[in-house]
């Protein structure tokens, strides 16, 4: 058997260990919310008085005071001063310092449009100073410039010409409108083209687009081939009697349109114009849209 | 009856369809002038 040996140093508990080192620092806290406005700062001091203005005054604006006590006043106008107006409803007023209100405008508006017959939609209307006949032979490539007045703004589709009741062959007739200058034709306004006339009592049309205002115009019309029996709706041995505005010879006799001789191809400005006073003419028509 | 030959924009033209000839319609006599 062994021997078991008893040491006090395994029977009681050592002395305390010491105290460890302190921990690490946290992390910082979030940022606090904004403190509220500051109150208002006083009120400045006044500044200082500014110099005395001075009026000016143009007419017609006039001053009754003095120029740094103005007392304006507007002037009234005249026909040789510009100023103030009265306005006024009346359509028979002769006043010359008054000044007509868009209603009086109107008025007169009104009545100006009732005294004219305007064109009726998809009917056909000639030259002013036609009478219509149809047995006088047209001479080839002549252009005939019949007068034809528009008192009122007016789109037309159409231009016509028809072939008389003696027609035979075949003609190419082409048709237009002129402006005028001092009554007579001037320039070109529209040119339609042609119409293939081939029998007798056809009526033959360009459709058209044209607009015209109010004014003197004329209607052209030239046979530029000869038919066999080349006659057509043209004006006839008797004069019309609307009144047209237009000229008489010495003889007074109307002169009825205006013709212009060796006119081939496409239209050009309106010369040589011979006045027209005998039946013949080729008449035109156009259509109000 | 006569009869109303109309040409498009242009009037007559051989290089068109009919030579440019839209409509042709029949004219009772009592509207001729």
């Amino acid at each position: 058997m062994g021997r078991i040996t008893v040491s006090s140093n395994n029977l009681f508990p050592g002395p305390k260990g010491e105290k460890g080192d302190a921990g690490a620092a946290g992390t910082n806290g979030t940022n606090g919310t904004n403190g509220a406005t500051g109150a208002t700062g006083a009120t400045g001091a006044t500044g200082a008085t500014g110099s005395s203005g001075v009026v000016t005054v143009n007419a017609p604006i006039t001053n009754a005071g003095t120029s740094t006590a103005a007392n304006l006043s507007v002037s009234a106008g005249t026909t040789s001063a510009a100023g103030i107006l009265q306005l006024t409803d009346s359509t028979s007023s002769t006043s010359t310092t008054t000044a007509a209100t868009p209603n009086a405008v109107k008025t007169a508006y009104d009545f100006s449009n009732s005294m004219v017959l305007p064109f009726v939609t998809g009917y056909y209307y000639k030259g002013t100073t036609a009478n219509l006949g149809n047995t006088t032979a047209a001479t080839a490539n002549t252009t005939y410039y019949v007068p034809f007045f528009v008192p009122t703004t007016t789109t037309f589709d159409r231009i016509l010409t028809r072939a008389g009741s003696g027609f035979s062959g075949t003609a190419s007739v082409r048709l237009g409108i002129y402006n005028s200058s001092a009554g007579k034709p001037s320039t070109v306004l529209l040119d339609a083209g042609t119409v293939s006339v081939t029998a007798a009592g056809v009526s033959y049309t360009i459709t058209i687009s044209q607009q015209l205002t109010p004014g003197l115009y004329f209607l052209a019309a030239n046979s530029q081939t000869a038919a066999t029996t080349n006659t057509y709706t043209a004006i006839g041995s008797n004069q019309g009697s609307v009144y047209n505005g237009q000229p008489y010879t010495t003889n007074l006799t109307m002169i009825q349109y205006y013709s212009q001789a060796s006119v081939t191809g496409a239209f050009s400005t309106a010369t040589s114009l011979t006045d027209g006073v005998l039946s013949g003419a080729i008449v035109a028509f156009v259509r109000a849209a | 009856m006569s009869k109303l030959i109309t040409y498009g924009l242009g009037g007559y033209d051989p290089s068109k369809p009919n030579n440019n000839i839209v409509e042709e319609i029949d004219i009772p006599d009592e509207e001729q002038q």
